[in-house]
C-alpha cells in the first residue's frame, strides 16, 4: 500500500488514452505523456538540491554547535528558496577578458547531464523512468560530460587562476572515474545485468529469512566496493576532502568564481544533483533499492525506503565535508592512482574467485 | 647561501614586468586565510616557489612614536593593540619593563592573578591558532569548537575580571587593575577541569587526523640553527627541538615556583609547530591550577605614589608571550613620558624567516607554512 | 660568565673598548653595557659570535635612539649556550648622513630590524642586501622616529 508506481503508470496510460481520444495521433499522445514524465523528473530533481542545501546548512550548524538557518520560515525551511530568488535577481556579469559564449554555456553543460542521469534510477516499485539495459554505463558516461562544464567554467572566466582550478578539477574528476567504475564491475559480474532496477530487484531475497541479500553485506567484496564507490563519488562531486577545485580560494580563485547569479545557481544545483545521484546509485547498487528492511512487506512503500536510504548516504557526504580537512592536489591524485585503483582490481579478482567457487560447488 | 645566512638579493615586491622564469603571484593583503593584512609576493616556477617576499606595514600605527607623547600608564592601552589576540601578555611585558626601572615590589596576589590571566590568555591565543590553522588546511569544525566554544569561555572569565573581551588594560604598573570578583576562582577551576578533556578532543579531531598530518608533516622544516640565527622564538623555536622559554631561562614574576614542562618537537615542521602549541595548552592548565592553589587574599597593587616619576635610565623587560619572546626596551629621561620605547615584536622577527623558509616548497604548502608560524599583524606592524 | 668576566674576556681582544658604567640613581639592568665605535662594529660582533667562551649566537633585538645631537644603535645579545647577556651601544655621530655597517652576515635576524631602523630613523646600513622601506609606504618622505621630524601634510590631511 502506498505504492505509487502502479498508480502513476495507470495515470499516464489514462492520460495517453484521453489525449488519443481527443484527436491527438497515438504516437503524439505517447510522446506527450513521456514529456510529462520527464517534466516531473526534472522538477523533482530541481527541488532536491533545495532540500539538500538546507540539510547541509542544518547539519553543518549542528556539528559546529550552532543552529543553522532559523529565520526564514519555521526552522529556516524557506531559506534555500529565498537564496534561490536572490540569485535569480543578481546581475549577470561576464568579465571582459572572458570568452562570452563559453561563459554562458559552461553552467548549462555542467548541469544538464545531471537531469538525464536520473532516467534509469529505480525510485521504487514500478517507478523507474526508463529501465535501460545499460543503465550503469549510461549514467557514468553522461555524468562524465559535466567535466567539460568544469573545464569550460575555468576557461570561460578569463582568469588564469580559475583556469588552473578548472584543470585541477577536471584532472581529479577524470582520474577518480576509473576506480569508481571498476568498483561497480564486481556487481555487474555478480548480477549479470547493468540495469539498476535489475540489480536492485535481485537483492530482494533474504538469508536465513532475516538478513537482506544486499551487496554490501557480502563479506569483503561488498564492503570494499562500497567504500571505493563512496570515496570516488565524494571526489567526483568535488566535495571536501576533495574540493581542491572549488575551495582553491585558500590561494587562488576556484573555477566558478566569475560566475554569479543564475550561473552560480546552476553550478551549485549540479553539485547537489550529483550528490543525490551518487547516493541514489549507491542505494540501488549496494542497499537493494526500494527493499524494505524490518517491517512486514507493504507497510512502508518502497519509494519511502529508497528515499530514506538515499538520505542516509547523503548525510555521509555532508558529514565528511564538515569533519575532514582538505587534501592537497598531489596527495589526492596519488591516493587515487596508487591506492584506490589497485584495490579495485583486487576486488574484481576476489569477486571473480567467489563466482567461480560458487559455480563449482 | 645556506639557510642560516641572509639571501644575496631580494626581488621587487611590486614587479613591473613578469619574472624571466615562472609566474608572479601576489598573496594579496586581503585573502581568506586570515592572519590580518599581510602580503606575500611569490614567484613560482610551476608549482615550486622560487622566491617569497613578505610585504608588511599595512597595519603600522606608529605605536613607538605615540608612546613618546603619552604617560607611562597611558601606554598600557597602546600595548593592548599590538598582539590583539594576546593583550594580557602585552600589558604584562610592558609593565615588567617599567617596574624594573621603578624597582617596585609587586604583591604576591597581584603576581598570581597576572600568572593566571597570562596563562589563560596563552590558551585563548592558541585556540585561535588552532581554529584558524584548521580552516587554512580546510577543516572548518575545529574553528567553531576551539575558537567558538573554549575561547568564548575564557573571554567571559576575562570580562568578569576586567570588563573587556579583547583589549583588557588589566595589568597595570605595580600590580593589576582590580581584584577578582566573587566566585571567579571557582569558575576558573571548573573551566580548567573541563579544558583538559577538550584538548584531548582537539587531538582526535585534528592533531592525529591522517589528512591533516599529510598536509603538515615534513612541510616547512626548520633546523634549530636556522631558527636561532633568524631570531625565532616561542613555539616555532621549540618545535625544532631547542628548549628555550623565557619562563625558564629568565624567570619573571613567580614562575620559578611552578612545576611545568616545556614541550619541544624534533624536526621543526608545520605539524610539530602545531603540536607544541597544543601541548603548551596542557602545560598552561597545570600552571593555572598551581597558581589557584597558591592564591591567598591580599593586595592587588604595589606601593606606588599617586604621581610617580620613572627615574632616568633605561630598562628592558621581556616575557614568553604566546607568539614568542615579547620585550619592551624603554629609555626614560625623567619626564612622565618615555624618551624612547622599542617593542621587540616576536611576530615581526619570526616573519622574516619566510624569505628562506618558503623557497623550494609547493605553492599549495605556502598557506600551511605561513599559518604555522602564527603571526598577528598588529604585532608585526605595530 | 658574569659581567666582570665578560668584560675581561672582551678587553683581552679589544683593549680599547669601554664599558658604560652604571650611574647611581639611574635605572639600568644588570647586563654588561659596552660602547663600540661603528668602525669596529663588525669585527667585535664577529668575535662575540664565534669565540667559544662567549658565543653570543642570539641577537634579541637591534634598535636605534635619536639623542638630538647624535644617533645611537642598541644591540641586545644573548648566548643560548652560556646564558649570559650583553648590550652594545654604537654612537653614530654624523646626523646628516648616518651610516652603520650591517651585522646581517653574522646574525640574519638583523635583516628586517635594520630595515626598520632605516625606515623609521634613517640610519643607512652598509652592506645590507635589501635596504628598502619596510613599514612605511615606499614613497614616504622623512624619518618619523627622529625627534625633529615634521609630518608633511598628505592627501588625507
Amino acid at each position: 500500500m502506498g505504492e505509487i508506481g502502479p498508480l502513476l503508470s495507470q495515470l499516464f496510460h489514462t492520460g495517453r488514452d484521453w489525449a488519443a481520444g481527443h484527436g491527438v495521433p497515438p504516437l503524439g499522445a505517447q510522446i506527450l505523456m513521456m514529456a510529462v514524465q520527464v517534466g516531473i523528473i526534472i522538477l523533482s530533481i530541481s527541488l532536491v538540491p533545495m532540500v539538500l542545501v538546507y540539510a547541509e546548512r542544518k547539519v553543518a550548524g549542528f556539528m559546529q554547535g550552532r543552529l543553522g538557518p532559523m529565520e526564514v520560515g519555521p526552522f529556516g525551511i524557506l531559506q534555500t528558496l529565498a537564496d534561490g530568488i536572490k540569485l535569480i535577481f543578481k546581475e549577470d556579469v561576464i568579465p571582459r577578458g572572458a570568452d562570452r559564449w563559453v561563459h554562458i554555456v559552461a553552467p548549462i553543460v555542467a548541469c544538464a547531464p545531471a537531469f538525464v542521469c536520473f532516467a534509469p534510477v529505480p525510485f521504487g516499485k514500478g517507478m523507474t523512468l526508463v529501465d535501460l539495459d545499460t543503465s550503469v554505463l549510461f549514467i557514468f558516461a553522461v555524468s562524465g560530460i559535466s567535466v567539460i562544464g568544469i573545464l569550460m567554467g575555468g576557461w570561460g572566466s578569463g582568469n588564469k587562476f580559475s583556469m588552473l582550478g578548472g584543470l585541477r578539477g577536471a584532472a581529479q574528476a577524470v582520474s577518480y572515474e576509473i576506480p569508481r567504475v571498476l568498483s561497480v564491475v564486481p556487481l555487474l559480474m555478480f548480477y549479470g545485468t547493468q540495469s539498476l532496477r535489475g540489480i536492485a530487484v535481485a537483492q530482494q531475497a533474504r538469508w536465513l529469512g532475516v538478513l537482506p541479500k544486499w551487496f554490501i553485506f557480502y563479506p569483503v567484496i561488498g564492503q570494499i566496493s562500497f567504500v571505493i564507490f563512496l570515496i570516488c563519488s565524494v571526489a567526483e562531486t568535488n566535495r571536501t576532502p576533495f574540493d581542491i577545485a572549488e575551495a582553491e580560494s585558500e590561494l587562488v580563485a576556484g573555477f566558478h568564481t566569475e560566475f554569479g547569479g543564475i550561473k552560480f545557481a546552476l553550478f551549485f544545483l549540479a553539485e547537489y544533483a550529483y550528490v543525490f545521484l551518487a547516493s541514489a546509485m549507491a542505494v540501488a547498487l549496494f542497499f537493494g533499492g526500494g527493499d524494505g528492511v524490518i517491517l512486514p512487506g507493504g507497510l512502508i512503500p518502497s519509494w519511502i525506503w529508497f528515499l530514506g536510504k538515499t538520505f542516509m548516504i547523503v548525510f555521509m557526504f555532508l558529514w565528511f565535508r564538515w569533519t575532514f580537512p582538505r587534501m592537497r592536489v598531489d596527495q589526492l591524485m596519488s591516493f587515487c592512482w596508487k591506492f584506490l585503483l589497485p584495490w579495485s582490481f583486487v576486488n574484481i579478482a576476489l569477486t571473480g574467485a567467489w563466482i567461480l567457487w560458487r559455480a563449482h560447488s | 647561501m645556506s639557510e642560516t645566512s641572509v639571501p644575496t638579493s631580494a626581488p621587487e615586491t611590486f614587479p613591473q614586468k613578469p619574472p624571466e622564469k615562472g609566474m608572479f603571484i601576489s598573496l594579496g593583503p586581503q585573502h581568506p586565510s586570515t592572519h590580518g593584512v599581510l602580503r606575500v609576493a611569490i614567484t613560482a616556477d610551476g608549482e615550486v616557489v622560487t622566491s617569497a617576499q613578505p610585504d608588511v606595514g599595512y597595519l603600522h600605527r606608529a605605536t613607538e612614536k605615540l608612546a613618546e607623547k603619552r604617560t607611562y600608564p597611558q601606554i598600557i592601552v597602546l600595548t593592548d593593540r599590538l598582539d590583539y589576540l594576546a593583550a594580557m601578555t602585552n600589558n604584562w611585558s610592558y609593565c615588567l619593563a617599567v617596574e624594573k626601572m621603578l624597582a617596585v615590589a609587586i604583591p604576591e596576589r597581584a603576581d598570581l592573578l597576572r600568572i593566571i590571566v597570562g596563562e589563560l590568555q596563552r590558551i585563548a591565543s592558541h585556540c585561535v591558532f588552532l581554529g584558524t590553522y584548521g580552516i587554512d588546511i580546510g577543516a572548518f569544525t575545529p574553528f567553531l569548537i576551539a575558537f567558538g566554544r573554549e575561547r568564548e569561555r575564557i573571554l567571559d572569565l576575562f570580562e568578569e575580571i576586567c570588563g573587556a573581551r579583547l583589549t583588557y588594560n588589566y595589568i597595570r604598573i605595580g600590580g593589576v587593575m582590580a581584584d577578582s570578583p566573587d566566585g571567579w576562582e571557582a569558575r576558573v577551576r571548573t573551566f580548567v577541569k573541563e579544558m583538559y578533556g577538550r584538548v584531548d578532543e582537539y587531538d582526535t579531531l585534528l592533531t592525529y587526523n591522517p589528512i591533516f598530518m599529510d598536509r603538515t608533516k615534513n612541510i616547512g622544516t626548520m633546523t634549530a640553527e636556522m631558527a636561532v640565527a633568524w631570531g625565532i622564538t616561542g613555539p616555532n623555536l621549540r618545535a625544532t627541538g631547542f628548549k628555550a622559554d623565557v619562563r625558564k631561562d629568565d624567570p619573571y614574576s613567580l614562575y620559578s615556583q611552578f612545576k611545568f614542562d616545556i614541550p619541544v618537537g624534533k624536526q621543526g615542521d608545520c605539524w610539530e609547530r602545531y603540536w607544541v602549541r597544543v601541548q603548551e595548552m596542557r602545560e598552561s592548565l597545570k600552571i593555572i591550577e598551581q597558581a589557584l592553589d597558591a592564591l591567598k587574599p591580599g593586595e592587588t597593587m604595589g606601593k606606588l605614589p599617586k604621581v610617580y616619576r620613572v627615574p632616568v635610565g633605561e630598562g628592558y623587560g621581556h616575557l614568553e608571550a604566546p607568539r614568542g619572546d615579547l620585550g619592551f626596551y624603554i629609555i626614560s629621561d625623567g619626564t612622565p613620558s618615555p624618551y624612547r620605547m622599542h617593542i621587540r615584536a616576536p611576530s615581526f622577527i619570526n616573519l622574516q624567516v619566510l624569505q628562506t623558509l618558503l623557497k623550494g616548497w609547493k605553492v599549495a604548502d605556502v598557506i600551511a607554512i605561513l599559518g604555522s608560524i602564527d603571526i598577528v599583524l598588529g604585532e608585526v606592524d605595530r | 660568565m658574569n659581567s666582570a668576566e665578560l668584560l675581561a674576556a672582551i678587553k683581552a681582544k679589544f683593549p680599547d673598548l669601554q664599558e658604560i658604567p652604571k650611574v647611581t640613581g639611574q635605572a639600568r639592568g644588570d647586563e654588561l653595557y659596552l660602547a663600540v665605535p661603528s668602525a669596529k662594529l663588525v669585527e667585535v660582533c664577529r668575535y662575540l659570535r664565534f669565540d667559544p667562551p662567549l658565543s653570543f649566537d642570539f641577537l634579541s633585538f637591534v634598535t636605534s635612539v635619536d639623542f638630538k645631537t647624535h644617533f645611537e644603535a642598541v644591540y641586545y645579545l644573548v648566548s643560548t649556550l652560556h646564558k649570559h647577556k650583553l648590550v652594545l651601544k654604537v654612537k653614530v655621530e654624523d646626523r646628516n648622513k648616518p651610516q652603520l655597517p650591517t651585522v646581517t652576515s653574522i646574525w640574519p635576524t638583523a635583516d628586517w630590524q635594520e630595515r626598520e631602523i632605516f625606515d623609521l630613523m634613517g640610519i643607512g646600513f652598509e652592506g645590507h642586501y635589501n635596504l628598502r622601506r619596510i613599514l612605511l609606504p615606499d614613497d614616504w618622505e622623512g624619518y618619523p622616529l627622529r625627534k625633529d621630524y615634521a609630518p608633511k601634510p598628505d592627501r588625507y590631511d
